[in-house]
């Protein structure tokens, strides 16, 4: 409290900056004070390694020690001898890439008359859709649940992606960010004669790429992450997701902690790898989100 | 041209429904027809699927004398109001140090924030499964500062709170990101004026940086609340199948979940859905006209 309380007047004295070594020292406190929460932030990362290559009997035991008292990779044999885990890893991709693919190119093609059009209904429709955001799926649930019976899509890659892929948000940032696209390129390319569709595949897609690549891995991301409703969709355990075997796991009468901590870290390690290669799509996606509703 | 000479599908009226059909189909059969499904449920009697019987009311005077329904209202809604406050300050505060230029590599430092966004609910439900045990990392460090230990995760009352450190380290990130947006947005002229005014960085920060993020901090907490009246997976996850000491943890969703897939009672959880999403509707909308979101369209 007294820290922290020191720390502000700090910065409300530098900031008038009146003495440089002022200035210098409240960076070194700041910085030092983001270090210290840097750390707490990593350390469950750090969790879910080292507790994976602990052997299964210590995993709670030595739950507060900072490093292993014998490392082992039995956790990870088991995890692929005992487990379907290959097969839940092959699912949650075709998950994650089916569901982005669908749900772009549903988002990509709807926003283009909504944000480039003048018809009948058109902000009625796109005000309906927005506001949908606003209902929790769980409302959803159980009706979902029963089409997905009728339509016997239960147990189903399908039944996965296809309910969730009219994604109100992901059309409001397409629509967002094609309103910000120039008429005069678009009316350029029908002077020369191309159709409604040449203009929209051969113009519009290529200036939106940036959109469509940030919506793509949101998207992903989201059906990589998600449990319930492939909890409910998927029953057999060879169709089983990551999230939902890792879920069952835990469900059984003895959880297998030694086998969650390995399939965590191998269900994180990659998006955080691919997050750290394309870290300024992810970060454009989200702010534009935020700053989108301003306009 | 004659109009007539035009093929259909290249009519200026047709165009833009080509473009929106698929999106449109999608929508209609698996969000408004699912809503009107799920209100006609609510009325209902339904033991499996195929089996309906119309019970009026019943669901909802049920619901409203259900003890466990108000248990998950008052979990849920405390938890809603702790990340309401913990996910506003805590990111706006380190969002506004971090943009002030006053900490080095402050780019390394919202990208280590940020990492938690990345992973999925269940697992941050494990991992914190074994950091929150009894002779857990949390635990020990508590000692360190003389905090006697906690059954976080075994004791009723302290489920929520444990569901709000969880909550704090797994979004800090992500509303960070929307704080950060905004404050690229403010001009710098406004914060010079200000200090040669003789304006200290806190004045700077209350009357020019809050009042203009205003809008960001309204949609980031409508997106909270939206959020948090959605707790399911952390439960789930932390007690198997959401079943937590002395229903401690029970949120809307586990017991809608509950009531749907472990006691089968399809209507009845449809009742659930229905006063969620019409709390969820009257809170966002008392929220933002609290907050004055109306007004300025005005």
């Amino acid at each position: 409290m007294d820290a922290s309380l020191a720390r502000r007047e700090q910065i409300t004295e530098l900031t008038i900056g009146s003495h440089r070594w002022q200035r210098t020292l409240g960076k070194v406190i700041l910085t030092t004070v983001f270090i210290a929460l840097g750390i707490a932030f990593i350390i469950p990362f750090y969790w879910m390694v080292i507790s994976s290559i602990r052997s299964p009997e210590r995993i709670f035991a030595d739950a507060s020690k900072l490093l292993p008292t014998e490392v082992t990779l039995i956790s990870y044999q088991n995890l692929f001898s005992e487990q379907n885990f290959g097969h839940w890893y092959l699912n949650s991709m075709i998950i994650a890439f089916g569901f982005a693919t669908v749900a772009v190119t549903l988002c990509t093609l709807a926003a283009y008359p909504l944000a480039r059009f003048d018809f009948p209904f058109r902000n009625t429709i796109f005000f309906t859709i927005l506001a949908s955001q606003m209902l929790p799926f769980h409302l959803l649930l159980i009706p979902l649940f029963m089409m997905m019976v009728n339509f016997k899509l239960i147990d189903t890659y399908l039944g996965v992606i296809l309910p969730l892929a009219a994604h109100p948000f992901g059309l409001f940032y397409m629509r967002q960010y094609m309103l910000s696209l120039s008429n005069d390129v678009l009316d350029a390319a029908r002077v020369d004669g191309a159709s409604e569709y040449q203009v929209f595949l051969q113009v519009v897609l290529p200036l939106v790429r940036p959109a469509i690549g940030t919506l793509f891995i949101l998207f992903s991301l989201e059906g990589w992450n998600d449990l319930l409703w492939p909890l409910i969709v998927l029953r057999s355990d060879e169709k089983f997701t990551l999230a939902v075997g890792i879920a069952g796991l835990l469900g059984i009468y003895r959880p297998r902690w030694d086998l969650v901590m390995s399939a965590a870290f191998l269900a994180t390690f990659p998006i955080v790898i691919l997050f750290l290669f394309m870290q300024k799509q992810f970060v454009a996606g989200i702010s534009s989100l935020g700053t989108g509703i301003e306009k | 041209m004659t109009k007539t000479s035009v093929p259909f599908f290249h009519r200026p009226k047709v165009v833009p429904f080509v473009f929106l059909t698929p999106f449109l189909i999608i929508f209609l059969v698996f969000r408004v027809w699912a809503v009107i499904q799920a209100v006609v449920l609510s009325f209902q009697k339904v033991q499996g699927v195929g089996s309906t019987e119309w019970t009026g009311v019943g669901n909802y005077q049920f619901l409203f004398n259900d003890p466990t329904f108000y248990k998950a209202l008052f979990n849920t809604a405390y938890y809603t109001t702790g990340t309401l406050i913990l996910l506003i300050i805590i990111p706006l505060t380190l969002a506004a140090l971090l943009y002030s230029g006053l900490v080095k590599k402050a780019g390394v430092f919202r990208t280590v924030l940020f990492l938690p966004v990345l992973t999925s609910l269940v697992v941050v439900g494990v991992v914190f499964s074994l950091i929150l045990s009894p002779g857990g990392l949390l635990n020990s460090w508590l000692g360190l500062v003389g905090i006697p230990a906690q059954r976080w995760l075994e004791t009723a009352d302290l489920a929520i709170p444990a569901m709000l450190i969880i909550a704090t380290w797994r979004w800090t990130g992500l509303n960070m990101i929307y704080f950060t947006s905004g404050l690229a947005n403010i001009s710098r002229d406004l914060y010079d004026a200000a200090a040669i005014d003789g304006a200290s960085g806190l004045q700077r920060f209350f009357y020019i940086t809050v009042p203009l993020l205003r809008p960001i901090i309204i949609f980031v907490m409508t997106l909270t609340l939206i959020g948090g009246f959605q707790l399911f997976v952390e439960p789930f996850i932390l007690w198997s199948g959401g079943a937590s000491p002395g229903q401690g943890g029970l949120s809307i969703v586990v017991f809608l979940y509950r009531t749907a897939f472990t006691s089968f009672n399809l209507g009845y959880a449809s009742t659930i859905g229905v006063v969620l999403a019409l709390i969820i509707m009257v809170l966002s909308l008392v929220q933002l006209r609290l907050f004055g979101f109306f007004k300025k369209e005005a």
